[in-house]
């Protein structure tokens, strides 16, 4: 009886020993403490991502609403939102106040739930195959996937993953070589730039952005 | 063969003084001052100077391709049938081979210049002058079967010799560009030896119709996308700045670009102390 429960509590310092292990192994791996991501885990993420759109967009019972929730749902799962919000806000986020990254975080995921879901309607059939995966030497994955158009040309699309607190998420998403973060960064530079780098008045710009982005319907041919 | 034709130069020349002069006239973007590093560093990425005039000159090709361009391309995609309208892109295509493996040997690339050498020679003879792209043998259920149609150009084999983009330009007519490729377009005349084929009187008009049909081919396939990056964009103009820097880049390394192209990202991802999230997701 005792000497079992010494064992355990041996095999629980142990264990507690091997746990502690890789955080103070490398000084590396210590300063950032992102689990290098295993082989296959990126790939299944977007496999479950892909499949999980694919339902969602070709459900013709689901209202646009309904559209809108579970599309809602999976970027917050999937992506590492305020990450990717914060690095397209670039240097101004540092000088934000607490309430205008507050504002801000909503309004970014406001206007990216926004600009897709006016183009839910235009989904036509796109389906899309998995074609490699590499992890590179800080445990980053990249996964790349070919979307193929029922009419068109295939678009090659590149998704960057890696796992923060435990979760393994889109850092960004690469289509034809084009980030789509940097090309929103830019986009928002420019847009606080033109506001004479006042945030407020920024932040008024895309809040009527995401207001407006739905009103506008789709030019159909 | 002497190079006789000095129409195109002649008017690439004028182009570049108009362009400088209209800059004169239309001032420069003010650098902030250095003290502001941050600013600096942000007007260096942007790499555009001349940002007053090239927005000036943006408007006028968004008008003109508002006015002309766009409704062209929607008859044309209107009008043909998709199969007609991928036998023009295989025609052009075709015609801009030989330049561009003039380019893939210039910029060493041996493998990607069999696969011009041997897509011009399948698709001129088998293809009935390129009007069916059978190199590419498109399958869909294999597309990696065939070779696919790549492009190359003088701005690019410029790159790959080491010149930088030099400043953003926006051009007339052409669209975003920046001194490297603008160049390299005024001279792509000359690096395409099909050109040489016709006759002298012919060689300037034969040009300017493939660039011409070519145009409003590419505009007819993007109608949706670039009306989707207009309408998601806050500031239009400096999206596509960015999105043509990306989009040469990726280019110019033929689809090797760096494994992870945002190592300043890693900053953003890792400072998550403060309490406040994304906070929509419960709701």
């Amino acid at each position: 009886m005792r000497r079992r429960g010494f064992l355990g509590l041996f095999a629980l310092a142990l264990g507690m020993v091997f746990m502690a292990l890789p955080m103070a192994g490398s000084p590396a791996v210590a300063k950032s403490q992102n689990r290098p991501l295993l082989s296959g885990e990126a790939t299944a993420l977007i496999k479950a991502l892909g499949d999980a759109a694919v339902e969602m967009l070709s459900n013709e019972q689901l209202t646009p609403r309904e559209k809108t929730r579970r599309f809602r749902h999976l970027l917050n799962q999937s992506f590492a939102m305020k990450g990717i919000a914060r690095f397209a806000l670039g240097r101004y986020w540092r000088h934000a106040s607490y309430p205008q990254r507050r504002r801000y975080l909503k309004l970014f995921e406001a206007y990216i739930v926004n600009s897709y879901s006016a183009r839910f309607g235009n989904y036509a059939g796109e389906s899309f195959v998995v074609l490699e995966e590499s992890i590179d030497d800080r445990g980053q994955a990249s996964v790349s996937t070919r979307i193929q158009r029922p009419s068109g040309e295939p678009v090659e699309v590149v998704w960057h993953l890696r796992e923060r607190l435990g979760a393994v998420r889109i850092v960004d998403v690469m289509v034809e070589g084009i980030s789509m973060s940097l090309t929103q960064r830019s986009d928002f530079a420019a847009a606080i730039r033109t506001a004479g780098g006042d945030l407020d008045a920024f932040l008024d710009t895309l809040e009527a952005k995401v207001r407006n982005i739905n009103s506008q319907p789709p030019k159909l041919q | 063969m002497t190079l006789r034709n000095s129409a195109s130069l002649a008017s690439a020349r004028f182009a570049v003084a108009a362009i400088f002069t209209l800059a004169a006239l239309a001032g420069c973007a003010m650098p902030p001052p250095t003290s502001d590093k941050e600013g600096v560093a942000a007007y260096n990425e942007a790499n555009d100077p001349l940002e007053p005039l090239n927005r000036y000159l943006f408007e006028v090709n968004c008008a003109f391709d508002h006015i002309l361009l766009r409704p062209v391309a929607e008859i044309y995609r209107g009008t043909l049938p998709e199969g007609a309208r991928n036998s023009v892109r295989s025609v052009i295509n075709n015609l801009e081979t030989p330049g561009i493996f003039v380019h893939d040997v210039l910029q060493g690339e041996m493998e990607r210049a069999s696969d011009s050498f041997g897509r011009f020679t399948t698709n001129s003879f088998f293809g009935v002058g390129g009007l069916n792209d059978v190199a590419a043998g498109d399958d869909p259920k294999d597309p990696d079967a065939g070779i696919p149609f790549h492009n190359e150009d003088l701005g690019q084999t410029m790159a790959v010799w080491g010149a930088g983009p030099g400043p953003y330009l926006i051009l007339p007519l052409i669209g975003p560009s920046n001194v490297r490729d603008g160049l390299g377009r005024a001279l792509e005349f000359y690096t395409n030896p099909i050109n040489y084929v016709v006759r002298d009187e012919h060689r300037t008009g034969f040009s300017l119709a493939r660039t011409v049909v070519r145009g409003i081919d590419t505009r007819s396939r993007n109608i949706e996308s670039f009306d989707e990056i207009e309408r998601g964009s806050i500031d239009f103009y400096a999206t596509v700045r960015s999105l043509y820097r990306q989009y040469r880049a990726s280019e110019i390394a033929n689809g090797r670009g760096p494994d992870n192209p945002l190592p300043e990202m890693a900053e953003a991802l890792e400072e998550d102390n403060e309490a406040e999230r994304v906070s929509s997701i419960n709701k």
